[in-house]
This record gives structure tokens, C-alpha cells and sequence, in this order.
């Protein structure tokens, strides 16, 4: 049976399909990177290969600074570690009772758990929009958010 | 002019005069009979009267010196001299006056010696009774000044006998009391004594309890490390599990990857986190035991060093105790045997104080008897000073006599 992840961001409960994450991971050496990306945290050393570390947070319209040690680490783009704040628990995931379903933006719907809603995020989704940011920053020095 | 020679004179008149009047007669014969007869009764009686004249004036010479001299005896001049030198009844008159003027003369000599005496020792007098009569206003004044001084002396001994009678009981009342104070010196001593012994008892314990107390505080600083020791291994063992919870997630994650075939790893992945989980709450709980006891250590140990300072200050405090019991000891001991001074002094006081009122009983009678006898002194010399006041009268008149009867006096000439 598929597991959906639910992470907090931002006091945020989002969910990522098990299929989409190659691990958690959990760094304390962050290189900070100046006059970098507006979202990217920094970098990290991480078995052997070298992580860039993105901030959730940015995308979902919080500015502060994270102070988060907890990453995921996702399947498609291993070379990423999305900053979260925790990780809350593991749940079993049936994709037919998403609610609210839609195929643009970064959620894929909102997955109801108990007495909660999770956001579920849409990985590709997300990961374009974030190539989208890159090349506007490097096109026009500026984020296009 | 002698006797002799009036006789020689008359002699020469009798025998010179008829034969003037022989020749006058001759020569009137010339003269008729009538204006003869007259000029003869005329020259007859003018020489009767030459004749009576003179003789008059033989006999009445002496009185008239005597009587010149009389005049100026009576006047007061004694200095007058008689010169009658006849042996007739007029001489022997002169003789008795000479006489009695030089009587006069030594008596009124005597007696303006005796006056010029009598003045000055008047004068004397006066000035002695004047200075007497001054001498006894002032010594009345003194008479008085040491009557009112008696009397206040008799009041002042009066008190002081009363203040005696006051010395003498507070000095009766101080014996009897420094002696309870002596016992109670006594008793304060060896109350001392005790407590002195308790401070050193106390400041031994104190000593042992300081001791006891740095060795729990050093067994406390050993149980902070001990805590904070812990503490580190709590955390090392929250990090394990929070690593085994991330492992557990990957595992799961996993699991879930492998589908059907990871479902039993996924059931084992799942405990582990529970697991880890549990371990978490576990480590978390620990931590804040190790925390709470770690701060608890802290106040313990904070207490500690408060007791430790305490416990030195009480040290010294009961040092000070212990010292000081030792100068009460001495000051207890001094004031023991000054005590006892006082005590034995006091009792003498408390004689002194008895043989003083009979003193002063004896002062006050005899100061009675003095106001009495000033009384009667002062009595005596207001009389006295009467008497002088008296005399002094009786000597001024006695001088104005005096110098009335020296103005007599200087009328006479010797």
C-alpha cells in the first residue's frame, strides 16, 4: 500500500507520495551560498555527493528564514533537499480520496488524515516551477514571484 | 619821779614863790589900792591853783599809771608792766598789781595750754569716736551679715542633715543591694561559665558542620557533573533516537518502494519508529528529569554555597560568641570583684554615713546655738553703737566748749 509523507512547513501540513521521496535526510553543515537564489538555502555534503538545499517555505509565500535541519530528499531530483521544518508522520496514502483535485499549481489536492487536511504536493509541478524561478532570476536578476 | 624829788620840788616852790610873790608885791604898790587889793587876791589864787595842780598832779600820777594798767588787764593784755616805784600806799597798790597780774598771767598761760590740751584731745576724741561709731556701723552690719549667715547656715546644716539622713539610708539601701548584686555577679559568673563551655561546644559543632557542609557541597558539585553528564547522554540518546526515527522514516519509505514485498520490513520499519518514537518521548523525558535535576543541583549547590557562607559566618559569629564569652567571663570576673569592692565599700559608706548624721546633728545644735548668739552679738553691738553715737554727740559738744573757751582764752595777751 502507498504512504504518503506528511511534512509541517510553516505550521503547513504537506503531503509527498512515498514514491516521489528517495529519503529524509538530516544535515547540520550547511554552506550558505551569497548572492545566490532567493530560495535555494544552501549547499551540503551528503554521502558522498554535493545537495542543494531549496526552501519550501519560500514557495509557500513565507519569507522568514528557516531554521529547519530536516530534508527530503526527492526521487526524481536527487541532487535537491527540500527544507522542512519536521517530519510528522508516515500515513497510508489511497490517492482516490483526494479531494479537490487539480492539475496546475504545486497541489495536486487536499488529502483529508483524522481531523486534518494535507496538501498534496505535485512534485513535477513543483520542480518546474522551481526551474521557472532559476531562469528568471537569471534572466532578469530578480525572482518572478 | 621818786619821793625825794617831789619833796625837792615842793621845797623849791615854797621858798622860790613867796619871794616871787615879795617882788610881784613890790611891784603892785605901785598900783592903787583897789586894783592892788584885786590884783592881789588873784595872784593869790592863781597860785593856789599852780599850787594844786601841781601837787594833784604829784599825787595822781602813780594811780593813773596803776589805773592805765588796770584798764588794759581788764581788757585782757596781761603784758602791761606796772613802773611805780613808791613805797607809799600807791607803791604798795603797784606791788599788788604787778603781783597779781603775773598770777594772772601764769594762771592764764596754764589755762590756754590746758584749753589748746583740752581742743586737741576733744578734737581726738571726736575724731576716735567717730571712727569708732563708723567701726561699729560696719561691725553692726557685720554682726548682722553673719547673723543672717548663721541663720542660713543653721537652714543650710538643716537640709544637710536632712540629705545626711538620706545618704545614710541610700547608703544602708546601696549595702544591701550590692550585696544581692554580688550574688548575683556569682551567679552570672557561673552562668557565664556555662556558656562559655556551650560556645565552645557550639562553635566545635559549628566547626563540624562547616566541614559536613563543604564535603556535601563537594559531593553536590560532583552530582551536578554527574547530572550534566547525564544530561549530555540524554541528549546523545534523544540524537540516537531522533536518527533512528529518520531511519525508521527511510525505512518505511522503503518498504513502501518495495511494495508488496517491503510490507513486512515496513511493519518492522514502523515499530522501530515507534520505537525510536518512544525512545524519543523516553530521552525527552529524561532530559527534562536530567534538567530539572540539574537545576535542582544548581539551587542545591547555590544552598550549598548560602550554607557553606552561613555556615562559616556562624562559625565565626560563634567564634565571636566564644570571644566574646571570654572578655564576659573577664569583664564578670572584674565586676565580681569590684562588686564585692563596692559591697565592703558600701558598708563603710553606710558607717561614714551614720557617724556623719550625728555630726551633722551635732553641726546643727551648735549652729543653733551660734544663730542664737548672733542674735544676741548683733543685739549687743546695736547698743554699742548707740552708746557711740552718744559719746560722739557728747564729744562734739565738748569740742565747740572747748573751742569757745579757746576763743576766751586767745582774748588775753601775755
Amino acid at each position: 500500500m502507498a504512504k504518503l509523507i506528511v511534512l509541517k512547513v510553516n505550521n503547513k501540513f504537506i503531503g509527498i507520495p512515498s514514491k516521489e521521496v528517495m529519503e529524509i535526510v538530516e544535515v547540520q553543515d550547511v554552506h550558505q551560498s551569497p548572492f545566490s537564489f532567493p530560495f535555494i538555502v544552501g549547499t551540503t555534503f551528503w554521502r558522498g555527493a554535493i545537495l542543494t538545499i531549496v526552501s519550501m517555505s519560500y514557495f509557500l509565500g513565507d519569507l522568514e528564514e528557516s531554521k529547519s535541519s530536516v530534508y527530503v530528499r526527492l526521487a526524481k531530483f536527487d541532487n535537491l533537499l527540500l527544507e522542512v521544518d519536521s517530519v510528522e508522520r508516515i500515513i497510508d496514502y489511497n490517492e482516490l480520496k483526494i479531494v479537490e483535485r487539480k492539475e496546475e499549481g504545486i497541489y495536486t489536492g487536499l488529502y483529508p488524515s483524522q481531523d486534518i487536511f494535507i496538501s498534496i504536493l505535485n512534485v513535477s509541478n513543483f520542480c518546474a516551477l522551481l526551474e521557472e524561478e532559476t531562469i528568471s532570476v537569471i534572466r532578469y536578476g530578480r525572482a518572478g514571484r | 619821779m621818786n619821793m625825794k624829788s617831789k619833796l625837792a620840788l615842793a621845797f623849791i616852790l615854797a621858798v622860790f614863790i613867796p619871794i616871787v610873790i615879795g617882788i610881784f608885791m613890790d611891784l603892785l604898790s605901785t598900783f592903787p589900792l583897789f586894783w592892788n587889793n584885786l590884783l592881789r587876791v588873784f595872784i593869790g589864787l592863781l597860785v593856789a591853783a599852780l599850787f594844786a595842780i601841781v601837787v594833784s598832779q604829784l599825787l595822781t600820777k602813780n594811780l593813773k599809771q596803776l589805773a592805765k594798767v588796770s584798764e588794759e588787764v581788764a581788757e585782757g593784755n596781761l603784758s602791761g608792766e606796772v613802773k611805780v616805784e613808791s613805797s607809799d600806799e600807791v607803791g604798795v597798790l603797784a606791788n599788788s598789781l604787778k603781783v597779781m597780774i603775773k598770777n594772772l598771767r601764769d594762771i592764764v598761760g596754764q589755762v590756754k595750754s590746758s584749753t589748746t590740751l583740752i581742743t586737741n584731745a576733744t578734737m581726738s576724741l571726736s575724731t576716735s569716736t567717730s571712727e569708732v561709731l563708723a567701726a561699729a556701723s560696719e561691725v553692726a552690719a557685720n554682726v548682722q551679715n553673719t547673723a543672717k549667715g548663721t541663720e542660713i547656715q543653721a537652714q543650710t546644716v538643716e537640709k544637710s542633715l536632712s540629705l545626711s539622713h538620706n545618704i545614710s539610708t541610700s547608703s544602708a539601701t546601696i549595702a544591701e543591694k550590692s550585696k544581692e548584686t554580688e550574688e548575683a555577679a556569682k551567679d552570672a559568673d557561673a552562668n557565664v561559665k556555662d556558656g562559655s563551655k556551650s560556645a565552645y561546644e557550639a562553635h566545635k559543632a559549628m566547626g563540624d558542620i562547616l566541614k559536613n557542609v563543604e564535603e556535601t557541597a563537594t559531593q553536590v558539585d560532583t552530582f551536578k557533573v554527574h547530572s550534566l553528564e547525564i544530561n549530555s547522554l540524554v541528549e546523545a540518546i534523544a540524537m540516537v533516537s531522533h536518527q533512528t526515527h529518520i531511519l525508521a522514516l527511510n525505512a518505511t519509505i522503503e518498504a513502501a518502494r518495495a511494495g508488496e514485498a517491503g510490507r513486512g520490513f515496513a511493519v518492522v520499519a514502523e515499530e522501530v519508529r515507534r520505537l525510536a518514537e518512544n525512545t524519543k518521548d523516553l530521552a525527552e523525558q529524561i532530559s527534562k528529569l536530567a534538567l530539572e535535576i540539574s537545576k535542582k543541583t544548581e539551587d542545591v549547590a547555590k544552598y550549598m554555597d548560602s550554607t557553606k557562607v552561613s555556615a562559616k559566618n556562624g562559625q565565626e559569629k560563634v567564634e565571636a560568641v566564644v570571644s566574646a564569652f571570654d572578655t564576659i567571663r573577664e569583664s564578670t570576673s572584674s565586676t565580681r570583684s569590684a562588686v564585692v569592692l563596692i559591697s565592703d565599700e558600701a558598708n563603710t559608706l553606710a558607717t561614714i554615713a551614720s557617724q556623719l548624721l550625728g555630726a551633722m546633728e551635732e553641726i546643727q545644735e551648735i549652729a543653733t546655738e551660734n544663730a542664737a548668739g548672733s542674735e544676741e552679738v548683733s543685739a549687743a553691738t546695736e547698743e554699742i553703737t548707740a552708746s557711740m553715737e552718744e559719746i560722739n554727740k557728747e564729744a562734739q559738744s565738748l569740742l565747740e566748749e572747748s573751742n569757745i573757751l579757746k576763743g576766751l582764752i586767745e582774748k588775753f595777751k601775755l
